[in-house]
């Protein structure tokens, strides 16, 4: 018996599930950061290679060319004496509630899902990031009322299922009569009925699906739907969602010979994006980079990185103590100066990102340079791989070139590298060259993205030669089997996009917001929307009903179903298709935005300085290589006009994937099942 | 030197690290496999930027503090017939040197060896057996020694009876509740010097954060607002004030003590150079010369680089010596420069300009310097109003207050004499910025050191306001009246030998203590100190005889003048309880435990041996060894005697 009572979590803390327009097919999400998805069957058991290893899909689309759904999935993991760092809860475990014991014999999975979009408020860039302004706008504000403004949002009610005998149930519309659903109108170009489903799988595990990327309005205009903002469009709808996920333990309880539920102590969030089309090319700044970051500012969760002095270890506050953190949150904190990260396992990473966004754009139409990795690259693996050796760094200028490339806090708006005249990178561009939150209006401007402070501390301890060559040093970190909970929640969101949002990629800014978490990487749900101890509902029963969504926000109490992605773009293909480039106007450091009318007329579009940017290459590929070597436009066909944001509205699914080659005379990176390949479904 | 057949233990050491690694290739960031550098470069040597081998004194960052706690066998009562033998406390270790090296933590795997920064030493190896990572341990506390000593002598007699440095003393005391020694700074070795400037170091660290009240600015500021003087809370508070900052100093370093700084002691000469002790004055060494290293002009640097680890009383004298070989120190170098004799040096300010005044009225100032015969004098007065001062309602000035101690604080101060005005004083000139020059500590330490003597001479003559507050320091005057229930005494200089407690002793020699010819021949008084005499249940006497270490019971103690006194011991006799009666309890375990002592409580004894040191002065000896002979009890063959340390304090 535990001398403390095990602490219950589920694994990932914030799941990735991604649309797709195929009804019945799906893969599950990636749990390494640039891996590829599992393939699995229809119940969502991964398949399993010779060797034991899940197996990565294979086809990213079903026999008739639909994109397959990427389901999340998520475990229970338990903490007790024995195992400090978590491992994966199986059947018949002894389960160790308060002052009751017994062997697990079924686990109850709850998830709500809902899409509240359309009944929130406009997105303009960064405003709203602090509080909105009373005067913000309202999407549909023509539509007015509480109860008319409620029909706006997507409500399927949660659904509950178990491990035995109801092993699945959807959040379609009419399949929950326990609850006043609320699904929009017909629509057109598509209309929608579900938001997804929930399975479990043979290892009580929880799948869940999303919904099937379809959007659409009820406003036509002479010729059906139109698309007029990459944000904000009244009328539409898309089957975009998230929300919390929790379980049930149900054990039996020796002493009292019945059942007992244990609810799990951390239960997780869903969120549901759009699909992964480069699942092996990481993005910059992964969501995982963002909550890493931002938890270790804010939540403790690497004080040998960042805390307080002297730094004693990794560890030093228990995270599930509040008060231990109240009181480290008021301690002065520091970067660990003394601090050595390893190359390949923290460094090599970062520096790889850029070298592989040639595959996803036209690198060399834009620079000369195309970050290479081989010999006379400005990125050569040698050279920025090899410590001070006995007092010796004959590398220090190259990686004090890289790091002082990179754009540093303050200078967001910085084209260029003005801060010192003797760098060696005087006047070229600040790196990474990618747009950032707010490139387009006046309020509160952030032109360029910049990496985390994180990334920034580590590379700048690479950079100043206080780093360990692991491979030198014969030290290996071989990785956890079965992986443990913290790298499964790293894992998965290392396969989201963490900036910029404008709104973003899976998920906008709201996701950085301290006061949404309760712990690291662990988003605080409203409680009224899971199932909690004090509900009363009977093992075996499953019941459990919630309060209606509301159309106002609380952080203080929590978020609800639909909370994290209200603030993206309606529908989620306009701003897809329309982050691919941005003339970034770099005339005045602190405004976007310069009118001719103004008192001005010195600065005409003669002397106004436009740096064409790109957005996301990683995230929406730009210009890609087929298997034949060539490269061609990904979104081929479909123009960066808002006929084309509606052109999206029904063509993502006909956009290829891209897979990593194995084979040394193919282009590392190559597109596959594009609707334009023939026959479809081949490479 | 030694014939042994055994491979050199540094020799071993190789082995045990060698198998270990095994084929790893690991390049330790260059080293190679490090620990076959030359031993002076494997002492310095840092992997990622931690030392491999601790410096001289080091303890581990985290080491827990000793525990007080001895360790008790089970069931047995008293010696009588049970037939287990007696129970016996030993010393719990002490964490050292070894235990302090990256080296040892990393084949522990402790952090950052843990895994959260670095993997377990030998990277790509396996594993060191624990019983040889004790083996480098020890050799390592040993001062990694590349050559065995001599053979040792038998192992029986290195554990009857062995020296301690006095380095360890207070440690020792520490871990069995003794009072802790507070010593002349000029008798602490250079290790207990950098042990008392790691200490400081910790809580100036702490002055970033403005608010923690551990930090050593925090403390210094309590002074300056709350410190009475002239009357007569001025030596009871200043008591308070030391004991807590001591105990702040005892939270970073288990046993460690204020040391006094004995300023009667200085000679004409001494005064006029404005001398203060060595472990105050400031000096560079290595690693500051090469962090100055082309941030000052090569000229200036040359003539640092020539003047080495030349220590001085002021940035003043140093400057000016600077100059003297023709460099001359810019504003921005002098302040560069303070800060690195600062960091090497936290016990230096370069607000303290000692024995530095302007011409014209300070200039005889130096004769108002106290000597010895003052304080001897001072330590003749028998009122309390007299030498402590008066009640607040009828102040008055106490001899001790006023002159020896003022007039060390503006002696200590005095001014910057390159500032024209004569605006910028020493800290220690200021009331309200004494306490900000660290040898405030020792000051005052030897103010109260004093104070303690005089109260040794006049027992029971105290404040006559035990109930009044010392502001600022949750204490009242009757708290500062014993010095002793605070936990600490005074010596000179104490030279220790730890015996092994678990053995029975007819007799008992030391070998030469190492007593300093200067102590030899200036002190006030000697004590020879037996720990923890354990309770025996026959009664016997013990002779104690100086330098004559073939005493025995037959040696005549009528006209012998290495005869020193003898005392008598009370047996017990038999157990009449069950098993564990007559075991002693476990000193300071739980907190609440305020029962009176257990009858079989160790003792310590105390012997007045001024008088027979002096003989022994006066016999021409130059060291000291004590030799204690059992004489009666019941079983004279086997003596009965167990005790765990004899000690030679003096007092100066």
């Amino acid at each position: 018996m535990a001398t403390t009572l095990p602490k219950y979590k589920i694994h990932p803390a914030i799941g990735i599930a991604r649309v797709g327009n195929s009804p019945d097919e799906f893969y599950l999400a990636p749990e390494k950061t640039g891996a590829l998805p599992t393939e699995c069957d229809s119940q969502g058991n991964a398949l399993l290679a010779g060797d034991g290893t899940e197996k990565p899909v294979t086809h990213f689309k079903d026999s008739q060319g639909r994109v397959k759904r990427q389901a999340a999935r998520f475990q229970v993991y338990v903490y007790d004496d024995q195992s400090p760092q978590g491992r994966p809860l199986k059947k018949g475990d002894m389960i160790y509630g308060p002052g009751t014991s017994g062997p697990l014999v079924d686990i109850e999975w709850t998830a709500y899902l809902a899409n509240k979009k359309a009944a929130w408020y406009q997105f303009q860039e960064t405003a709203g990031e602090h509080g909105y302004a009373p005067d913000q706008p309202l999407r549909n504000a023509s539509i007015t009322g509480d109860d008319n403004r409620e029909q706006l949002m997507i409500d399927p009610g949660p659904q509950t299922i178990n491990c035995t005998g109801k092993r699945a149930a959807s959040f379609a519309k009419g399949a929950n009569p326990g609850q006043a659903q609320i699904f929009p109108p017909p629509l057109s170009p598509n209309s929608i009925d579900t938001l997804g489903s929930i399975l479990t799988d043979d290892t009580w595990r929880l799948i869940l699906l999303g919904g099937h990327g379809n959007s659409g309005s009820f406003q036509p205009s002479i010729n059906g739907p139109i698309i007029t903002n990459f944000a904000n469009n009244d009328g539409w709808f898309d089957d975009i969602s998230d929300g919390p996920v929790g379980a049930t333990l149900v054990y039996y309880d020796e002493r009292n010979t019945a059942n007992s539920l244990l609810q799990v102590n951390d239960p997780a969030w869903v969120i549901v994006g759009n699909p992964g089309y480069a699942p092996q090319i990481v993005n910059m700044i992964t969501l995982d980079d963002l909550i890493y970051d931002l938890s270790i500012r804010n939540f403790a969760y690497n004080t040998l990185i960042y805390g307080t002095s002297p730094f004693r270890g990794p560890h030093e506050v228990d995270i599930d103590d509040e008060n231990a953190l109240r009181l480290w949150l008021q301690a002065k904190k520091y970067w660990n100066s003394d601090y050595y990260p390893y190359f390949y396992r923290d460094i090599w990473p970062i520096l790889l990102r850029p070298y592989y966004a040639q595959f996803v754009t036209d690198f060399l139409g834009i620079s000369h340079d195309a970050h290479e990795i081989g010999a006379h690259g400005d990125f050569e693996q040698s050279k920025m791989s090899t410590p001070p050796v006995g007092g010796d760094d004959p590398f220090y200028g190259y990686r004090q070139f890289v790091y002082q490339a990179l754009r540093k806090p303050g200078q967001e708006n910085d084209l260029l590298n003005t801060a010192d005249p003797k760098s060696k990178i005087y006047l070229r561009e600040l790196m990474p060259l990618l747009c950032g939150d707010n490139p387009l209006s006046n309020v509160s401007p952030s032109k360029f993205l910049r990496l985390t402070d994180t990334q920034l501390f580590l590379l700048k301890q690479w950079a100043d030669g206080k780093f360990i060559n692991e491979q030198m040093e014969g030290i290996m970190f071989p990785a956890a089997n079965p992986p443990t909970g913290e790298d499964l929640d790293r894992g998965v969101l290392g396969n989201a996009l963490g900036g910029s949002f404008c709104p973003g990629g899976e998920v906008g800014w709201i996701i950085r917001n301290p006061a949404i978490y309760s712990k690291p990487y662990r988003i605080k749900g409203n409680p009224d929307f899971l199932p909690t101890s004090g509900s009363g509902h009977k093992a075996g029963t499953a019941e459990f009903f919630s309060p209606g969504l509301s159309q106002t926000e609380n952080l203080e109490v929590g978020l609800e179903p639909g909370d994290v992605t209200k603030r993206s773009a309606l529908p989620w293909q306009a701003d897809f298709n329309e982050c691919s480039t941005q003339p970034i106007d770099v005339t005045y450091r602190d405004w976007n935005r310069l009118y001719d009318t103004s008192n001005d007329p010195a600065i005409a579009d003669a002397n106004r300085k436009v740096q064409i940017t790109l957005w996301w290459p990683t995230h929406r590929p730009m210009e890609v290589y087929r298997k034949s070597g060539a490269q061609v436009e990904w979104a081929r066909g479909i123009p960066q006009t808002h006929a084309g944001d509606l052109k999206m509205v029904t063509a993502w699914p006909d956009l290829g994937f891209l897979i990593k080659s194995t084979d040394p005379a193919l282009p590392a990176f190559y597109e596959v099942e594009a609707a334009d390949d023939k026959p479809a479904g081949s490479n | 030197m030694s014939d042994n057949s055994n491979p050199a233990r540094y020799q071993r050491v190789l082995q045990i690290l060698d198998a270990a690694a095994g084929p790893s290739a690991a390049n330790y960031q260059g080293a190679g496999r490090f620990w076959h550098l030359p031993v002076p470069q494997l002492l310095k040597f840092k992997l990622y930027g931690v030392q491999m081998i601790a410096d001289a004194g080091s303890a581990p960052p985290a080491a827990p503090a000793p525990s007080p706690l001895p360790v008790m066998g089970g069931g047995s009562c008293c010696h009588g017939g049970a037939g287990t033998p007696p129970a016996s406390p030993t010393p719990a270790p002490q964490p050292g040197r070894g235990a302090a090296s990256g080296l040892i933590r990393g084949l522990r795997g402790q952090f950052p060896f843990d895994g959260s920064q670095f993997p377990q030493l030998p990277w790509g190896g396996m594993p060191v057996a624990a019983a040889d990572i004790d083996f480098i341990e020890k050799w390592i506390d040993d001062g990694c020694p590349t050559e065995d000593a001599a053979p040792a002598a038998p192992e029986s007699s290195v554990k009857a009876i062995s020296q301690l440095r006095t380095s360890n003393v207070n440690s020792f005391k520490a871990s069995r509740s003794e009072l802790t020694l507070r010593r002349n700074v000029e008798s602490l070795l250079p290790d207990e010097v950098e042990t008392l400037r790691e200490t400081f170091r910790a809580l100036m660290a702490l002055n970033a954060w403005q608010l923690d009240n551990r930090s050593y600015n925090s403390w210094a500021q309590i002074h300056g607002d709350e410190c009475p003087h002239g009357w007569s809370a001025f030596l009871p508070w200043h008591r308070i004030y030391l004991y807590q900052f001591e105990q702040a100093l005892q939270d970073v370093t288990p046993g460690i003590a204020l040391p006094y700084w004995r300023w009667e002691a200085a000679t004409t000469e001494q005064i006029a150079a404005g001398y203060v002790p060595l472990p105050y004055q400031c000096f560079l060494n290595e690693d500051a010369l090469a962090r100055l290293h082309g941030k000052v002009s090569s000229s200036l640097f040359a003539v640092l680089q020539n003047l080495g680890s030349a220590t001085f009383t002021s940035i003043t004298k140093m400057i000016d010596a600077i100059r003297k070989q023709g460099a001359d120190v810019t504003a921005d170098e002098r302040s560069l420069l303070i800060t690195e004799l600062k960091t090497v040096n936290p016990l230096w300010t370069d607000m303290r300009f000692p024995g530095e005044f302007p011409a014209g009225q300070w200039a005889q100032f130096h004769h108002h310097y106290p000597s010895k015969d003052d304080i001897d004098g001072i330590l003749q007065v028998d009122s309390w109003r007299q030498f402590g001062g008066g009640l607040d309602v009828d102040d008055s000035f106490g001899l001790l207050d006023m002159d020896p101690h003022n007039t060390m604080h503006i002696w200590a101060g005095g001014y910057d004499l390159n500032d024209p005005t004569f605006q910028t004083t020493g800290f220690m000139l200021n009331n309200l910025t004494a306490a900000f020059d660290p040898i405030f500590w020792g000051h005052h330490a030897n103010v109260d050191r004093i104070w303690a003597m005089w109260q040794d001479k006049h027992p029971g003559v105290d404040p006559n306001d035990p109930s009044d507050i010392l502001a600022g320091l949750d204490a009242t005057v009757a708290d500062s009246v014993s010095y002793r229930k605070l936990g600490y005494e005074y010596a000179s200089a104490t030279y220790m030998f730890a015996t092994d407690g678990s053995r029975e002793h007819a007799a008992l020699g030391t070998g030469d203590a190492g007593v300093p010819a200067s102590a030899l021949q200036s002190h006030r008084k000697v004590d020879l100190r037996l720990h923890n005499i354990q309770q025996p249940s026959t009664s016997f006497a013990v002779r104690v005889f100086l330098n004559q270490p073939d005493a025995d019971v037959n040696t005549s103690i009528i006209d012998n003048p290495h005869y020193v006194g003898s005392f008598s011991i009370f047996g017990h006799g038999a157990c009449i309880g069950g098993p564990g009666h007559c075991d002693p309890r476990p000193r300071g375990v739980r907190k609440f435990d305020r029962r009176p002592r257990h009858h079989n409580e160790p003792w310590d004894l105390r012997i007045d041996v001024t008088d027979a040191v002096k003989r022994m002065v006066g016999k021409g000896e130059s060291d000291l060894q004590v030799k204690l002979v059992v004489v009666g009890g019941m079983d004279i063959e086997r003596g009965k005697l167990q005790l765990e340390g004899i000690s030679l304090r003096f007092e100066d």
